[in-house]
Order: C-alpha cells, then structure tokens, then sequence
C-alpha cells in the first residue's frame, strides 16, 4: 500500500511537470508564431496600400478624383489595384487653417471590430484650381 | 485488477486535463491575437521621400500655372511673394502630417534661389520659375537629404501650318519641363486652336484641322488651359494665296 502510494506521488509529479514543460512550450511557439504571422500580413498590407496610392498618384488619378471629389471612380481604381482578398476603406482630409479638416470618409467596405487593419497615407500638393493640399488615409484588411 | 483500475483512471484524467489545456491555452492566445487591431509596421522612409519629392515638384508646377495665368491676366502683383506663401504652406503641411507620424522633416528654400521669367514672342511661349528646395526627412534608422531642381519650365510653339484639301492643318508642341528631365505634355491641359480642341498625337504635339476655305491672312491662336483657366498661349498669323 505504501509503495502504491509513493508510485502514485512519482506520477503526479510526472504529470505536473510534463504538463508545465508541453503548456510552456506550446505557448512559445504559438505566441511566436502569430505575432510573426501578424507582422508578416501587416508589411504586406502596408507595401500593397502604398503601392497602390503610388501607382494612381503616378497617373494623376489620384489627384484627379480627389480634387473632382469623385469618390465612386476612386473607390474603383483603389479596388482594381488591390487583390480581391483585400478590403479597404479611406478617408480624405484638406488642409485648412493649419489643421486637416475631414471631408469624406469612411468610404469603402465596413472596418471590421477585430484583426488586423493597416494604415497608409498619402499627401497631395494641390492642383490649378484649388491649391489646399489633401490627405487620403487607406485602411487595409484582410 | 485494483491497481490497474486506478491507474486506468490516473492516465484518462491526465489526458483529459491535458486536452482541456491545450484547447484552453489555444483559445486564449487566438482571442488575444484577434483583438490586436494596429500592428506597428515602419513606413518606409525611401518611399516616404520620393512622394515628398514628387509631390513638392508637382506643388511648384502649380504655383507656375497660377503665376502664369494671373501674369496673362494682368494680375500678377508679386511673384515672389505667391511663390513663397505656396510653398510655406506646404511645407507647414508636410511638418505636421509627417512628425505627427514620428518622422523629422525639413524643407527648405532660399528666396534668392527663386525667380519667375517668360518670353511671349508670338509663336513660341514660355513661363519659368526657378526654385531650389532642400528636403530631409529622417527617422530613427534612416537620413534622407536632396537638394532638388524645382526648376519648371511651360513652352508652347506653333510648329506647323498646312493647308489640306481646303483645310488648314495645324501643329502645336506643347512642352512641360521640370528639373532638367524633358516631359512631353501636361495631364490636365487641354489645347485649343481657334477654339477648336486639339488632340494629343505623342510626343508633345497637338494637332487640329481647322474649317477654312478662302484667302487672305489667318491668325491662329493657341492657348493651353488647365481648369482654372488659360496659361499660356501664342500666336501667328499665316498668308494663304
């Protein structure tokens, strides 16, 4: 009785400890694993936004649809240069007085409570008829 | 049989608290990783600069469509004074957007670098501004600095004038030059002959058929207009037997 009772003290002390060394290595790996995995998505996020808002600033579609406030065609050439798995959604500013004052935004799909949402911003000097600069801000999510 | 009954049970507890564990460790560590909702990434500060620059020369260019079509106007008071309170203003905007965003910024200009010239002689125009621009931007990895050639330069000429099949065919190259790189055309301009739109065929050129069957002379107008209106022309006069 008394060897059974040693035996069975060995193997919880077994078991504590297994079960210690498997939950600390799992939460290790896990923890690793997703916050490179999140850091990943997101430089992949960020380098598409800024791709994107380059290659319509280049020509001068940007420019032209915020100036025009065209914010359906945006919305089009934004989704067109984005792969399909990717949603977004933006905000334009002006600036006046110093400060950036919102003029439209959110437009695009809803953000969504939780998971990742990248941001990128891009700033444009103005054109012939209205010289106030412009920032559009584009989130990104997957 | 008794001791092998107990520790039957000893093993499908472990497994089970095990289990329970494991599936309890996973979901915590998912709920926490979806409730991150900005993950910090670093903006790329070379990117970053060649929107700075890119944009700051395209801010110059506008100053010279304004310059030039308030000159055309008669309303051009000082150029030197538009010139700089267009490019404070933006540079104060960039200071702000970009060192809310942790970067140091620095544009900078020397207003004896700035000057405003243009030669209407008929046929051939042009307006010229000149300005020289320091930009620096830097983080805390990376230091960017270039002096950039703002220098824009808006030309417009009459190049050819032939009469077709009762019609009169007309060239106009229009040039836009910034820096010391050569770009044909301008986006938003659009260029009228006597009043009829012209279309753009490559290389800077402009061409319009125009109605005209008598004789005599013809004066042909040419005007580059952007939306707020036109800012630079020319003119000439041609004699048809």
């Amino acid at each position: 009785m008394l060897l059974l009772n040693r035996r069975a003290q060995y193997y919880a002390v077994d078991f504590i400890v297994a079960s210690l060394i498997i939950l600390g290595i799992l939460s290790l790996v896990y923890t690793h694993y997703y916050i490179s995995y999140d850091q990943d998505r997101a430089v992949y996020l960020s380098n598409l936004g800024y791709r994107c808002l380059n290659v319509l600033a280049e020509s001068g579609e940007l420019s032209k649809t915020v100036y025009n406030e065209d914010w359906e065609t945006l919305s089009q050439l934004i989704d067109l240069t984005l792969p399909s798995n990717v949603y977004f959604s933006y905000y334009v500013y002006r600036w006046e007085s110093e400060s950036w004052i919102r003029i439209v935004g959110p437009v695009g799909e809803d953000m969504p409570d939780n998971g990742l949402i990248v941001k990128v911003t891009y700033v444009l000097s103005g054109n012939y008829t209205d010289t106030s600069p412009r920032k559009v801000e584009l989130y990104l999510w997957e | 049989m008794f001791v092998s009954v107990k520790r039957a049970q000893f093993y499908t507890m472990a497994v089970v608290i095990i289990a329970i564990a494991l599936i309890s460790t996973s979901i915590i560590i998912l709920g926490a990783r979806n409730n991150i909702k900005d993950v910090k990434v670093s903006e790329d500060i070379y990117f970053i600069f060649s929107n700075i620059k890119r944009e700051t020369l395209e801010r110059v260019e506008l100053i010279l469509a304004n310059l030039t079509q308030a000159d055309k106007s008669g309303t051009l008071t000082g150029y030197l004074e538009i010139t700089q309170y267009y490019l404070d203003e933006w540079i104060e905007c960039l200071r702000n957007e970009y060192e809310n965003r942790g970067f140091k910024i620095d544009l900078s200009y020397n207003s004896d670098q700035i000057s405003y010239t243009r030669y209407w002689t008929g046929n051939i125009t042009a307006s010229i501004l000149r300005a020289i621009i320091s930009v620096q931007i830097e983080d805390e990895d990376a230091s960017i600095k270039q002096i950039v050639n703002a220098t824009h330069i808006f030309r417009l000429y009459i190049g050819k004038i032939e009469r077709v099949d009762g019609k009169l065919l007309v060239e106009v190259n229009f040039t836009k030059i910034v820096g010391y790189s050569n770009e044909l055309s301008i986006d938003y301009a659009t260029i009228y002959i006597n009043d009829t739109l012209a279309n753009y065929v490559g290389g800077g050129v402009y061409r319009a058929e125009l109605a005209f069957t008598g004789s005599g002379t013809i004066t042909i107008y040419v005007a580059a207009t952007a939306p707020s209106g036109v800012f630079v022309e020319a003119l000439e006069t041609y004699s048809l037997e």
